[in-house]
């Protein structure tokens, strides 16, 4: 046990290394700065903001599974809440209903299924991501019968298809060739909000405790379980939400949307620095680890790779990302 | 009274199998009532053991794995691969024998890759097999270049007719034929197999230890890192041996075998006792398990209910049991 001098606690550490955004955020100039060299195509407005549109649906996802992860449990239904709320915002606004209450209802169930993926753990005490298991499986039968098993789909352009993941036209305007969507407002949006919730809130150090160390939260009188729950509400929510968005984008679904959404939206919170033990993580650097993941996706397109490899790509980010988190921690503890 | 109620409840705890076999009695006695015709006729009843069988071989793997306290979700891309292996194999002109051997070792081999990956470092083994879950698929799929690969050949190999032929003399006793297989005598055996190793050996023991209590088992000396890592390589083996016999029944090796697989298998362990935590589970239990599984997938689907239902019902199934078995142990 090194003792601290009254020295050390005067030396300033820059903010920059302690950060845990580093790591992803080197990593993904670095992807960028080889994609840009070797794939071609890579460096045009089109590829880019092509990158951000997809990035940003699964970006939303990661908001929650991050805080989520941060809070100590794992989601692995996020997908099929996905695709219930893109059938129920479906269902409800074509043919004309009332945007309003087409995302409020989509919004409202996708949260209380993520409240009962909360209350089962918490109650059962059974670890969250067998508990996410099984409803994952329950809720895509859920979509089956709820949607008949059939496909929705409609070439109507309303309104608020345009509001929610349009055409940025101003943008697009003024440089040639971009494609970017509103969706992408709604990303930086939500990080924003919720990074201040998480860093600079009580209930943001509340979860940070719960993850980090539950003894001593509870010894501080934080409720564990309230904690929790919200947490996981508000994954599904976000989920939710980014399943209305593809709608809004795709103006169609089907049965099998949001496959490998769960897998995706941990990676990217395991490469954003997020730990899987719980208690250390940042919103932005899991916003980080989507770019990375759908920037290696678009590499693996455009490099003329077999787009349905994308789902391994993944897989092997993720445990390569992990393992050399874990490595790195070992070296330096 | 309490005092009842709680003893009750451990000593149903000591025979988690007890509510395995309550549950498949009552699962086979609603299908039997609602769907008698169909449900009691050999074809049914046959069809369930042999479809169970094949599930039944990767779920022997992965209740030994559970039992020493790991989870294994990429078997079904396992299998993928080694049936695509085989298959490619046999095409190839290479003789049966040694593509199944090939097609093992391949299995295996990917099994320690996740072992290796567990065993040496800290990550949830859920977490690195949810990767290699898709990580292998993704080989899979490369290998089939996204397609099935079908083997007819003029002469079928030998090797077929005893991996999983159709057991003709004792299916035309029954009227309509039933569909007993040679995969089902595979499953049998090998659940009488791994019986006997996790009961009555030293490695057996081993096993429970280290899902027991990894850090007593280690102090005494146990190699908790190779039990681990042994067990996943049976765990692959087996669920590279479940894709040969799929393929030797259909002769086509396609990109979506085994999608879902890890799901039923872990509610089949589950069902069948074995713990979650590990440290706890039969090989019968988890073979019984597995039947229950195939039972309520045939009554399902004799009924007409869509097969994504079925699998709500699974996940439904590992929740509620779980949950069920955690009431049953808790100390009051």
């Amino acid at each position: 046990m090194n003792a601290i001098t009254i020295a050390d606690t005067h030396k300033k550490q820059p903010f920059f290394f302690d950060s845990p955004i580093i790591p992803p955020l080197f990593s993904v100039l670095i992807v960028w700065l080889a994609f840009w060299l070797f794939v071609p195509n890579f460096g045009s407005v089109r590829t880019v903001s092509g990158v951000l549109n997809a990035a940003s649906i699964n970006a939303i996802v990661v908001i929650g599974v991050t805080m989520l992860m941060i809070a100590g449990e794992f989601d692995l239904s996020v997908g099929a809440v996905m695709s219930i709320a893109r059938y129920i915002f479906a269902h409800m606004i074509v043919g004309g209903g009332s945007p309003i209450i087409a995302i409020g209802l989509a919004l409202l169930v996708s949260t209380l299924m993520g409240a009962i993926n909360g209350l089962i753990t918490l109650y059962t005490r059974l670890p969250s991501f067998i508990v996410t298991l099984g409803t994952l499986s329950i809720y895509r039968g859920l979509v089956w019968v709820y949607s008949g098993g059939e496909m929705v789909q409609t070439t109507e352009k309303l309104a608020v298809y345009e509001f929610l993941n349009g055409r940025l036209e101003f943008i697009n305007d003024l440089i040639r060739r971009a494609n970017f969507r509103t969706a992408t407002v709604w990303v930086i949006l939500l990080a924003v909000i919720f990074q201040i919730i998480l860093t600079r809130t009580r209930f943001g150090n509340h979860i940070f405790a719960v993850g980090g160390n539950p003894q001593a939260a509870i010894a501080q009188g934080v409720n564990i379980k309230w904690v929790k729950i919200i947490c996981f509400s508000l994954t599904s929510a976000l989920a939710g939400l980014a399943g209305i968005l593809t709608f809004s984008q795709f103006a169609s679904v089907f049965v099998a949307t949001g496959a490998t959404v769960e897998l995706t939206a941990i990676a990217g919170a395991v490469v954003g620095g997020t730990l899987l033990s719980g208690g250390v993580g940042s919103i932005i650097g899991g916003l980080l680890g989507i770019l990375l993941i759908d920037t290696l996706r678009s590499g693996v397109v455009l490099l003329g790779f077999p787009s349905d490899n994308f789902a391994a790509v993944v897989g092997i980010t993720i445990v390569g990302v992990a393992l050399l988190i874990d490595w790195i921690r070992g070296r330096l503890s | 009274m309490l005092d009842r109620l709680a003893d009750i409840r451990h000593k149903i705890a000591d025979f988690p199998e007890i509510i395995t076999l309550f549950t498949f009695a009552i699962i086979f006695l609603f299908f039997a009532v609602v769907a008698t015709d169909t449900f009691l006729s050999a074809y049914a009843l046959s069809n369930i053991l042999t479809f169970g069988g094949i599930t039944g071989i990767v779920v022997i793997g992965i209740a030994f794995l559970m039992i020493s306290g790991e989870f294994d979700l990429s078997v079904g891309s396992t299998l993928a691969v080694a049936s695509y292996v085989f298959a490619l194999t046999l095409v190839a002109g290479v003789p049966a024998i040694p593509a199944m051997a090939l097609a093992l070792a391949v299995s295996t081999f990917l099994g320690l890759i996740n072992g290796l990956i567990v065993a040496y470092s800290r990550i949830p083994s859920f977490i690195v097999t949810l990767g290699t879950l898709f990580a292998y698929r993704g080989l899979a799929r490369i290998l089939g270049g996204g397609t099935a690969v079908k083997y007819t050949p003029a002469d079928m190999p030998a090797l077929f007719t005893y991996l999983n032929s159709s057991l003709t003399r004792i299916n035309t006793l029954f009227e309509p034929a039933g569909n007993f297989r040679a995969s089902s005598l595979w499953f049998i055996g090998l659940v009488v197999v791994m019986t006997i190793v996790l009961e009555r050996t030293r490695y057996g023991n081993w096993t429970f230890a280290t899902g027991g209590n990894s850090q007593a088992a280690r102090s005494q000396g146990v190699n908790v890192k190779k039990i681990k890592i042994i067990n996943f390589m049976f765990s692959g083996c087996l669920a590279g041996l479940a894709g040969i016999l799929i393929f030797s029944q259909r002769n086509s090796a396609t990109p979506l075998a085994g999608v879902g697989l890890e799901l039923i298998a872990v509610a089949a362990a589950v069902i069948g006792g074995v713990r979650l935590t590990g440290g706890y589970g039969t090989i019968i239990g988890a073979g019984i398990g597995v039947l229950l599984m195939s039972m309520l997938e045939q009554g399902l689907a004799l009924l007409g209910i869509p097969n994504e239902i079925f699998r709500a019902v699974a996940g439904f199934i590992i929740i509620i049991t779980v949950a069920v078995n955690t009431y049953l142990r808790k100390e009051e």
